[in-house]
């Protein structure tokens, strides 16, 4: 009994001992990632004498027929004609279409492979999703699998082929009279494909100006679908659906210093309409330097209701009126096109910016804004048919290692048709174009700057201009230049001391700007007392208004004063900027 | 009176103790080594605040981007000649408690581990090395120098995420006063969209011997 229990354990022992001599480990494996003789024998094939290796996108057309192996590195395959041997796409996909053939095997690791119209792969298919490093030495590729640290960088910073969806609660980056602090609140979908990127937003816009009370006024939304073909460069196309508040003349101060100046001081430098409708754009890119777009826009307007939102600053003053602009049906074509070489966006010291953009508006009025006297043409019908332009072009150039000298002409309006739409038309003055002249100053005698008339006296027993002085000239022209330069270590070094004292520095040395200014708007039509003109001329040079000024740069706030040197009278105004004045 | 408030707070805010400013310096190779070598460029304070050790710690990479470029003198305008620009991204590990700091050039074609650490001073010394730059001076008789630029920023810190972390008091401990000045500040500022993070520098103008 004692000798045949034994011989049981020994019989035991020895079955286990054979089991783990003959069966091998079990590899347990992450399925996306990519078995490392998979990767070796992907390693043999590209190296291989005979092997046609090819970098980025390739199409086998359905007249060529390859006797060997291919191999493609970074880019999509496509085989529409026959490959006698085997197939490996690294960091990419195979598509084999319609007569395509492949005798041999078909490997794609970091894509997929996909036979599609009839296409067909004779030998073994394996696709692999995970993207693996390739690197290049005498001639030799080697693949490797990633670190931690860079696919650490590759999903939060360089995602390929993935999706996301988030839930988003973002500001619109403004503050503004009509609309208080419009938050953003919806989800965003993207996903990203070896050609491009595919962007869905649905957001909706709460205004907090009634206390984010929830009705038409203080709702809006924001839908978006965006399909980007290429990376680097390629094509946008795009479609939206907004209800949202749009501003006028958005090109003088941007979004931010808009809503600082609203938070902080009570001054709103831009007027607002709503716009309802949807709009189709395609955007073709060539890196940040180069785009064009064009769009088709539909879309109701209308007049928003006046609020008082919250401000720091004389919040218990009324704000300026939101001028009542026109309301109707407008349907739009744009097209506009962009080049900007600067060597810094933010703060360029080198470069040219220059941007041109066309607007076709076919539409109907159906509430004429109200205007200074005879300033347009009221059609009955309410048809109105316009076209304009603007072009904004300037250069930034630096004189030596401390300073820089920077100019720009920007110039827009009417070309033909009806008489420009409130939302359409122009002014001048304010820290945006003419610091010399308060915002929406309308000058006595003739109004070179908002275009409201030629004589002092406005409608019998009205004001010259209505409430809130709507930007209402429909040509202007604005030349700007400017001369930064650093502050010296010696008496104005302890201008830095100072900031770094109080931190208010980042680094940055503190700069002085001293700047020029001369520019007016004009409108189109028989000539009228220096201030309408005819759409083939240009005003005399001698009525165009000027000022000077100069200020400190510190950091990203500049604080300057300017002061009109065609008016004497007007007097010294102080304004501060968030960002380089242009 | 919520007016007196918010004005109390930012100034309280803004007149804190000072600390090390952030800032980056240049040190350039001898003059012999001017066309052989780019100077070094060394990021000082920069992330070594509490705040941004906090912000790490919960799960918001730090990025850190650096531009370089050479310019000319001579002409009627200077010239820029040559640039690089690189990134450092520095992201804190959980389930290992270390910091890790890679470099990234070339819009992600070069990833290089910089290391991980098992503390934030370890990993500050290493954000704080000075770093050779490829840009190597030119040939020619004008006067040269360097504009170093850097970016400082909190990775996918929306604006939620800083209106939860001020919710939840994480934007400060301390003087309530300065911690809620800061908040207020902080929120109010992203809201707007107008914050920024940017330091320069410039070398002193070299010439290069023929």
């Amino acid at each position: 009994m004692r000798f045949r229990f034994s011989l049981f354990l020994l019989l035991i022992w020895t079955s286990l001992l054979t089991a783990q001599g003959t069966t091998p480990p079990v590899e347990i494996r992450d399925l996306r990632a990519v078995p490392r003789d998979i990767a070796d024998e992907a390693q043999r094939v590209i190296n291989a004498a005979g092997t046609r290796r090819v970098s980025g996108d390739v199409t086998i057309p359905p007249s060529q027929t390859l006797n060997q192996d291919v191999a493609v590195l970074s880019g999509q395959l496509v085989i529409t004609g026959q490959v006698t041997g085997n197939v490996v796409v690294i960091n990419g996909s195979l598509v084999v279409r319609g007569s395509g053939r492949v005798s041999g095997s078909a490997t794609a690791i970091g894509g997929t492979v996909t036979t599609v119209a009839g296409g067909q792969v004779d030998g073994s298919t394996r696709s692999y999703p995970e993207h693996v490093l390739v690197e290049t030495a005498q001639n030799v590729v080697v693949v490797r699998d990633e670190t931690e640290d860079e696919r650490w960088y590759r999903n939060r910073m360089a995602p390929k082929e993935g999706s996301r969806s988030e839930l988003r609660l973002v500001t619109a980056k403004t503050y503004n009279r009509v609309e208080g602090l419009p938050l953003l609140l919806g989800p965003r979908f993207f996903k990203d494909f070896f050609w491009g990127r595919l962007t869905a937003d649905a957001m909706a816009v709460l205004r907090s100006a009634d206390q984010f009370a929830l009705n038409s006024e203080t709702l809006g939304h924001m839908l978006r679908l965006e399909l980007q073909l290429g990376g680097s460069r390629g094509i946008r196309i795009a479609g939206r659906l907004n209800d949202v508040v749009a501003p006028v003349e958005e090109w003088q101060l941007s979004d931010a210093e808009v809503g600082v100046a609203s938070f902080l001081l009570h001054r709103d430098y831009r007027d607002y309409f709503n716009g309802h409708g949807g709009s189709i754009s395609a955007t073709g890119f060539v890196g940040k330097y180069l785009d064009a777009t064009i769009s088709w826009t539909d879309e109701m307007w209308a007049a928003p209701t006046a609020r008082d939102p919250w401000s720091l600053i004389r919040n218990g003053q009324d704000w300026r009126p939101n001028p009542v602009l026109d309301e109707g049906h407008f349907r739009l074509i744009r097209v506009g096109a962009r080049f900007d070489s600067r060597n810094d966006v933010d703060d360029p010291w080198a470069g040219w910016y220059a941007s041109a953009d066309y607007e076709y508006g076919i539409g109907n009025i159906t509430a004429y804004g109200p205007t200074s006297r005879a300033i347009r043409d009221i059609n009955p019908t309410g048809r109105n048919n316009y076209d304009r332009v603007m072009i904004d072009v300037r250069r930034y150039n630096r004189i030596s290692a401390e300073g820089q000298l920077n100019l720009r002409l920007v110039a827009g309006g009417w070309l033909s048709g009806d008489d420009l739409p409130l939302q359409a038309r122009y002014s001048l003055g304010g820290p945006g174009s003419l610091p010399g002249y308060d915002f929406r100053q309308v000058m006595p005698g003739t109004d070179y700057l908002t275009c409201a008339g030629t004589s002092p006296e406005g409608t019998p027993g009205g004001p010259r201009t209505p409430p809130g002085s709507p930007a209402q000239c429909e040509r202007f022209a604005l030349a700007q230049v400017e001369y930064r330069g650093e502050f010296g270590s010696g008496l104005f070094g302890l201008l830095d001391q100072q900031r770094r004292r109080f931190r208010l520095g980042w680094g940055r040395k503190a700069e002085w700007v001293v700047f020029a200014d001369v520019g007016r708007g004009w409108l189109v039509g028989p000539n009228v007392a220096d201030l309408q003109y005819s759409a083939g001329s240009f005003p005399d040079v001698r009525t165009f208004r000027a000022d000077v000024g100069l200020g400190v740069r510190l950091d990203d706030i500049g604080l300057y004063i300017g002061k009109s040197v065609t008016d004497p009278h007007t007097p010294i105004n102080f304004f501060a900027r968030l960002q380089p004045r242009f | 009176m919520l007016r007196a408030v918010v004005i109390a707070a930012l100034l309280a805010a803004g007149s804190l103790p000072a600390q090390r400013q952030p800032r980056i310096e240049f040190t350039l190779p001898a003059p012999a080594a001017l066309t052989k070598e780019g100077p070094s460029l060394r990021a000082l304070d920069v992330i070594s605040d509490p705040e941004t050790q906090s912000l790490l710690q919960s799960g918001f990479p730090a990025r850190l981007h650096y531009r370089v470029e050479l310019w000319s003198a001579g002409g009627v305008f200077d010239a820029l000649r040559s640039r690089a620009e690189w990134d450092v991204f520095i992201y804190y590990d959980a389930l290992g408690k270390k910091y890790r700091v890679i470099r990234v050039d070339g819009d992600g074609e070069t990833i290089t581990s910089a290391g991980q650490f098992g503390s934030f001073a370890e990993m500050i010394q290493e954000v704080e090395r000075p770093t050779r730059v490829p840009v190597r001076a030119a040939v020619q008789r004008s006067r040269q120098y360097y504009i170093g630029v850097l970016d400082v920023s909190s990775l996918s810190l929306t604006d939620l995420d800083e209106v939860e972390r001020w919710l939840r008091g994480d934007l400060g401990k301390g003087n309530p006063g300065s911690a809620l000045g800061r908040g207020i500040r902080r929120v109010f500022v992203r809201l707007l969209g107008a914050e920024r993070r940017n330091l320069q520098t410039r070398s002193r103008t070299f010439e290069v011997k023929e």
